[in-house]
């Protein structure tokens, strides 16, 4: 699914370029995620025929306007404890932007977070395009920010190693690793965002996911060192299209069903029309299938105060055509990210049907 | 005393002032002149203090380390600064800075300022953040704009809108056009403008950086770590911490606390003998409140109240002011230390009601102090204390022949026993004081000298000359008031005019080649030159940090052919130090060494330096053969010979000795090959009249306070006088009754007043004298270590002299024309 | 001789005009003294500074030996017929307090260029200060300085002598003392003599009375 999380991006993008929106957001979240429903100019377009090919577009599209590569993961620690981890380098790019000497019209920017059950950690960084702090290769897969870097061994996405730290309180050192295919999110990979509307498509983005990596690692932390070991998920996604007018943020769910079977879904928030759901159910035997708004069902069943803010935390969410009926809640309930783009993203279990642990998204609260 | 008779006295003293207006404003004047200039320096001083201590770089703040390059040949670059972040040495913020001309489109005065290039994106987030979202950097400044962000714009303090003159757009010597400037009120801001670092790079057309900033602190585990982290050609180096800011820029902030002090002293001496004024005149009054019941220390405590709620409203409105005329100075102060010291000094803020507070209390102290003598002798007049006169004044007169002996001996002592620029200023004010103390004792015998000496024939002449005596005592405090501020006005001048002869001679002497080349990348240059068919003779000056004991002192080159030993003027040395010099035995210090480290000639010294070609450090054990002059450097500094130093040793600076038929031809040719980055070069002349006109502008700030308080100080001589020429009113309607034309009188009154104000002059010129000579040889050593030759240029003191005898002697013309215009029905009055 | 004829004078008092003197006409021959007395405000003060060409009149003629004392005179001759012709007392005594006693004594002389030092000194005799003479006014008392102030008035040998109030600041004692001076000193120096006083003793010591009333003058005897 469409990490739509950050498609607010672009707004990020206007703050740190000089590309704003036509309709100027305010500086409170809400704003920030509503402002997203703008169409930026003088970037390239997705196109539904487009074919993905590997590993090329591991690597980076610059001539779009946003992309990131994302990984979460759900830890268990030797010390016996559950954490969920979060990194995710982000680029920008801005069409009006200068060419210098110095950088590029591309800016990047990276969260790192840690929720452990008693314990939050956090840390952004921020960089320029061809400076050389900042920047993604393919030969072999390389995503790095100064000295947090995603390093797989070869041109495919894993086996890969994860370092990273958080200001000096935390350094982690992570290995990744998979036997199973990537899965295209939509239609091969073209992932709408919306329904049409009045005769206009949908926004949409090209995004693939990496849902069945092993993780094992450690993190140390300055009075001791865990190992930890669970399930990652890496998405990569880019576009230059942003949501559709009046939506004001979308929740998002990456959920390890079994060993072999997962579920991504998200939901859309539209101000005036219905909400609008999107997903994809990958099957024990590998099949992907992208769901619908019809395909899917959910309810919240609990909502707490969260940094002043109202949020969705616990859900019944089922998908009757795959038989899927599960109940979710946070592994803890403060995981908010404090970042520039400020938004939810933690760990949670869920159990009914299945019985596991996934990540939640929740965006425009 | 119950409180309605409080409020009738207050209000009586109230009335009174209508008919008092002038002494009264005179007392309000010299408050505010007392306050302002007060705070004008204590608000320079502190703002300064807070960007020392700030830790401050460039929007930067916490910034204690930087990265650098140890030699231009090798400069740091965008790679070195990405792979020291990817290292995991992310707190490092690339810099590039360069100093520039720039000139407007048909403009002939191009102006000097610092580019500042930053990566805002290096920032630490929350500080990236802060900037990106349109917030100050620190708390209270103006939003920054987005000068990062395409169309590229520049940041510089509100300070420097007047000096860059918003309308105009201004151009680099290579042709680029500068992008708009935007003016904010920052404390992190200095003489400088910032913009974006690719914008910078691409003005400048060049992709080296100056620095990388460190954000933190570094503990000495941290600092190694960086170092062994760093490759061969960058060096981890230490910005002056804030103390070590304050240390060296000490001198010039005592200085001009110095020169404030002195204004608030003369001030109040104009406090003092305008209050007594007020008192004289409003003695009948106090004479019928005692009359009517009335003590005298309720009069007094009156008075007291009065001046003390006077002095505090006229101390927070001078600190008004004061705070006013020192954002006015700020740029030009800023400069100066930048010059000077090499420390950078940014608009940082000081709270108004730090100073503010110092200022009132300095003035009510000042004030309560000021009227303690009028107060006296009010309690004297009141009492009705009378004593033969004649008597009296002997008695009370040889007290100031003793105190001035006594304060003689104590600047003696002072001088002799102690160490530190805050006692040399001590011995300063005790030599002033003394001065004071013999002019009020010789100054009426000197009139009563001539008195004496005219025949009683000249029957005018006579009586002004007896009159001038009780006069002179009468304005003995404004006469003091006028001595300082002549003194200390030929003292610095004398000072000045030396410093500036023995610089003029020193540059002279030592600039020996036609053209001074700087560049910090001159391979461009001397290309050219070797295409060029010039015969040029390139001297370069290298130079290198060496350690002597715990300290650090610079290793310059120095060549030793003749024409380079007749340039370097010794202030001491051997018989012929020259052949132990070029044979690797001796050493040359400068004179600010020598001082520094108690060295004198024939003392050993070692040095021990690095060179960059070689990984361990070599001795030098030399004898110090000359000290030589070094006006104007901070630095501790010796000189090699030339061949001491390989070609790895960093040098920035050249002489070029060009023949002087081939002058014209090297001009042209270097018209031709600029604009080149980073490098200039300067005619002899030209560099010896910038030098000139640098040296004249670090003295404008004393230079003004010297007017200033000598034009306080005149005109409260004026005013006295005028005064108390109210009070011989009954004596000069006599003398016109007796059939002395008007004009007559009114001459022989001026003549009183020009004499004593001759004899004051001449009694404080040989005082300013001494005070140059104590600025010179003991302030100046013991603030910078070095001195020079005084001067007694009798011209330069002539004309000061002439000149301020001659400026009140016209400026009493005015009153004495219109005293000589009054009828005397008018003057009756007084005889009756 | 000192011959005043229709002499008036005005002041402006606030918005009005005050006649001071109206119409006074009197003679005093040389040698003689003539005694002024009036209320306070008659005009006796103002008669004396028109006689002394302190001030001018608005009608009428003063004529001191010829001189004419009239609006046409300039300042130069009215300073120089003070300097010559007259001699001074005030009710202030009114001495130059840096100057000696000799010196305050001299002052006149010397201007005028007829300083006689045996002439000093007899006047000095005359006045009993003798042993004053080298100190300052400062250290005499108020009939001493009056004394000072008499020979001041007569070193340089006036034609006329005005004494306005010469005793109003002294006791009974010195007020004999120094009325008696003056009236025997100018007689014995042939010095024609005008005195406004307020006492009626020392009037009857002159020549002639003449009293002062409204700005009108009126014979006594």
């Amino acid at each position: 699914m469409a990490k739509l999380t950050h498609l607010p991006l672009l707004a990020l993008a206007s703050m740190l370029t000089a590309c704003k929106p036509a309709q100027v957001a305010d500086s409170s979240e809400n704003g920030v995620f509503k402002s997203v429903s703008q169409t930026s100019q003088g970037l390239k377009q997705t196109n539904k025929n487009y074919e993905m090919k590997f590993p090329l577009d591991h690597g980076a599209h610059p001539e779009f306007g946003i992309e990131w590569w994302y990984l979460t993961a759900n830890l268990v620690g030797s010390d016996g404890k559950d954490y969920g981890l979060q990194w995710t380098l982000f680029r920008i790019a801005n069409p009006e932007g200068k060419t210098t000497l110095w950088n590029n019209n591309q800016s990047f920017m990276a969260h790192s977070s840690v929720h452990g059950p008693e314990q939050s950690w956090f840390e952004q960084k921020f960089a320029r395009g061809n400076v050389g702090t900042s920047g993604v290769s393919i030969q072999p897969f390389n995503a790095f920010i100064d000295d947090w870097v995603f390093n797989a061994s070869s041109s495919s996405l894993i086996p890969a190693s994860l370092q990273f730290s958080i200001e000096s309180d935390l350094v982690a050192n992570l290995q990744l690793s998979t036997e199973k295919p990537l899965v295209l999110h939509g239609d091969n990979g073209y992932s709408e965002k919306f329904y049409a509307q009045d005769g206009v498509e949908s926004p949409a983005s090209y995004y693939y996911s990496q849902p069945y990596i092993e993780v094992s690692g450690q993190l140390a932390l300055p009075d001791k060192t865990i190992e930890v070991s669970g399930d990652a998920w890496f998405d990569h996604e880019w576009t230059s299209q942003v949501l559709p007018e009046n939506t004001s943020g979308w929740d998002w769910f990456a959920l390890h069903l079994s060993k072999n079977s997962k579920l991504m879904l998200a939901r859309v928030r539209h101000d005036t029309q219905a909400d609008h759901w999107i997903g994809t159910y990958i099957s024990d035997d590998g099949n992907v299938f992208p769901l619908t708004s019809s395909d899917i069902k959910a309810k919240v069943n609990k909502t707490e105060e969260v940094e002043g803010r109202n949020l969705p935390l616990n859900w019944s969410i089922s998908v009757e055509r795959f038989g899927v009926d599960l109940e979710t809640k946070p592994m803890k309930v403060n995981q908010w990210v404090p970042g520039l783009v400020a938004y939810y993203e933690g760990a949670i279990e869920f159990n009914g049907t299945h019985t596991g642990k996934g990540f939640m998204e929740l965006t425009g609260y | 005393m119950q409180l309605t008779e409080w409020r009738s006295l207050l209000r009586l003293s109230w009335y009174s002032y209508k008919h008092a207006f002038f002494p009264l404003l005179f007392v309000l004047l010299a408050m505010l002149a007392a306050s302002s200039g007060f705070t004008t320096v204590l608000k320079i001083n502190q703002t300064a203090k807070n960007s020392y201590q700030s830790a401050n770089q460039y929007l930067v703040s916490g910034v204690y380390f930087r990265i650098e390059s140890r030699h231009s040949d090798q400069p740091l670059t965008k790679l070195d600064y990405a792979t020291l972040r990817r290292d995991g040495f992310t707190k490092l913020v690339p810099i590039l800075r360069s100093s520039q001309r720039i000139s407007q489109k048909d403009d002939a005065n191009p102006r000097r300022i610092e580019l500042v290039g930053i990566d805002i994106f290096a920032l630490p987030a929350s500080s990236f953040i802060q900037m990106s979202e349109g917030n100050g950097s620190s708390n209270n400044a103006d939003p920054i704009p987005p000068f990062w962000q395409s169309p590229f714009s520049l940041i510089a303090h509100e300070n420097l809108r007047d000096f860059l003159s918003t309308e105009s757009t201004w151009f680099l010597t290579n042709g680029n056009e500068l992008p708009q400037i935007h003016y904010i009120e920052t404390q992190e801001l200095a003489n400088e403008l910032i913009l974006d670092i690719g914008a910078l790079q691409s003005l400048l057309e060049v992709e080296h950086l100056t620095e990388l900033l460190v954000v933190g602190n570094l503990n000495k585990a941290e600092q190694s770590q960086l170092e062994a982290a760093l490759p061969a050609h960058l060096k981890l180096s230490s910005f002056r911490s804030g103390d070590d800011a304050q240390q060296l820029t000490g001198s010039f902030h005592l200085n001009l606390l110095a020169m404030g002090i002195l204004m608030f002293v003369v001030c109040m001496f104009v406090v003092m003998n305008a209050l007594h004024l007020l008192i004289q005149r409003r003695i009948n009054h106090f004479r019928i409140c005692r009359q009517l019941g009335i003590g005298r220390q309720q009069l007094f405590l009156s008075l007291a109240i009065e001046w003390i709620v006077v002095s505090i409203v006229m101390g927070l409105l001078g600190a008004l002011l004061g705070s006013f005329l020192a954002q006015q100075l700020t740029p030009s102060v800023n400069q100066t230390l930048q010059g000077l010291y090499g420390v950078r000094v940014t608009y940082s803020t000081a709270s108004y009601w730090q100073y503010a507070g110092i200022t009132v209390t300095a003035n009510v102290l000042g004030t309560l102090c000021a009227l303690s003598l009028p107060l006296s002798q009010l309690n004297a007049t009141l009492a009705k204390i009378r004593n033969s006169r004649g008597f009296v004044f002997r008695q009370q007169h040889h007290v100031w022949f003793i105190a001035a002996i006594l304060l003689a001996i104590g600047a003696y002592l002072v001088a002799v026993s102690t160490q530190g620029l805050f006692f040399g200023f001590v011995v300063v004010a005790l030599v002033l004081f003394c001065g004071c103390s013999l002019l009020i004792y010789f100054l009426p015998i000197l009139l009563k000298g001539l008195f004496k000496l005219v025949p009683k024939s000249k029957v005018m002449l006579s009586w002004s000359l007896a009159d001038s005596v009780g006069l002179s005592r009468s304005s003995k405090i404004a006469c003091c008031a006028f001595f300082i501020a002549i003194a200390t006005n030929v003292g610095m001048n004398l000072m000045i005019d030396s410093f500036r002869n023995a610089t003029e001679q020193w540059l002279q002497q030592r600039l020996t080649a036609n053209y001074y080349l700087y560049s910090e990348d001159p391979k461009e240059f001397f290309a050219a030159l070797s295409n060029s068919n010039l015969d040029v003779r390139v001297v370069p000056r290298q130079t290198l940090l060496a350690d002597f004991g715990d300290a650090k002192v610079r290793l310059n080159s120095y060549p030793t052919d003749e024409l380079y030993q007749d340039a370097l003027a010794f202030e001491h040395s051997q018989e012929s130090p020259w052949p132990g010099f070029v044979a690797g035995t001796h050493i040359f210090i400068s004179q600010q060494t020598a001082n520094h480290f108690d060295l004198s000639l024939g003392d050993k010294v070692i040095v021990s330096a690095t060179f960059p070609s070689q990984k361990k450090p070599k001795l030098f054990e030399r004898t110090v053969a000359a000290i030589y002059y070094d006006y104007g450097n901070t630095e501790k500094q010796m000189l090699l010979p030339q061949q001491v130093f390989d070609k790895s040793v960093e040098s920035r600076l050249y002489a070029l000795h060009v023949k002087p038929e081939d002058r014209e031809r090297f001009d042209n040719w270097y018209q031709s090959i600029i604009p080149l980055n980073n490098t200039n070069v300067v005619g002899i002349e030209q560099l010896l009249i910038t030098s000139m006109q640098t040296f004249d502008r670090t003295f404008i700030i004393t230079g003004s306070l010297n007017i200033v308080t000598l034009a306080v100080a005149a005109i409260s001589l004026i005013t006295s006088f005028l005064l108390i020429n109210q009070g011989s009113a009954a004596t000069h309607s006599l003398i016109r009754s007796l059939g002395i034309p008007n004009l007559k009188l009114s001459i022989w009154i001026l003549f009183q007043y020009s004499l004593i104000i001759l004899l004051s002059c001449l009694m404080a010129i040989p005082f300013g004298i001494i005070l140059s000579w104590l600025l010179i040889n003991f302030i100046n050593v013991q603030a910078f270590g070095w001195s020079y030759p005084m001067i007694l240029s009798s011209i330069s003191v002539f004309k000061l002299a002439s000149a301020s005898v001659g400026l009140l002697v016209i400026a009493m013309l005015i009153p004495t024309y219109i005293r000589a215009k009054k009828p005397i029905l008018k003057e009756l009055k007084w005889l009756s | 001789m000192i011959s005043v004829s229709n002499l008036s004078k005005s002041i402006i008092d606030g918005a009005q005009t005050k006649s001071v003197l109206e119409d006074v006409s009197f003679v005093v021959e040389q040698g003689q003294s003539l005694s002024i007395t009036g209320e306070s405000g008659a005009g006796k003060s103002t008669l004396l500074h028109l006689i002394a060409a302190l001030d001018k009149p608005d009608d009428g003629i003063i004529s001191v030996n010829g001189l004419q004392l009239d609006k046409t005179l300039s300042d130069k001759q009215a300073d120089s017929y003070r300097k010559t012709l007259l001699g001074m007392v005030f009710q202030q005594f009114n001495l130059i307090d840096c100057l000696s006693v000799w010196d305050n004594i001299s002052f006149t002389a010397r201007i005028n260029g007829v300083y006689d030092q045996d002439y000093i000194q007899h006047l000095l005799e005359q006045l009993d200060i003798t042993r004053h003479q080298a100190k300052l006014p400062v250290e005499l008392s108020g009939g001493e300085q009056q004394r000072v102030s008499v020979a001041r008035a007569l070193a340089h040998r006036p034609k006329i002598l005005l004494a306005d109030e010469p005793t109003g600041n002294l006791d009974d004692k010195n007020s004999e003392l120094v009325s008696e001076l003056l009236f025997s000193l100018c007689a014995s120096t042939s010095t024609s003599f005008i005195i406004v006083t307020h006492s009626q003793e020392i009037a009857r010591k002159a020549n002639k009375h003449l009293h002062l009333s409204n700005g009108k003058l009126h014979a006594i005897d």
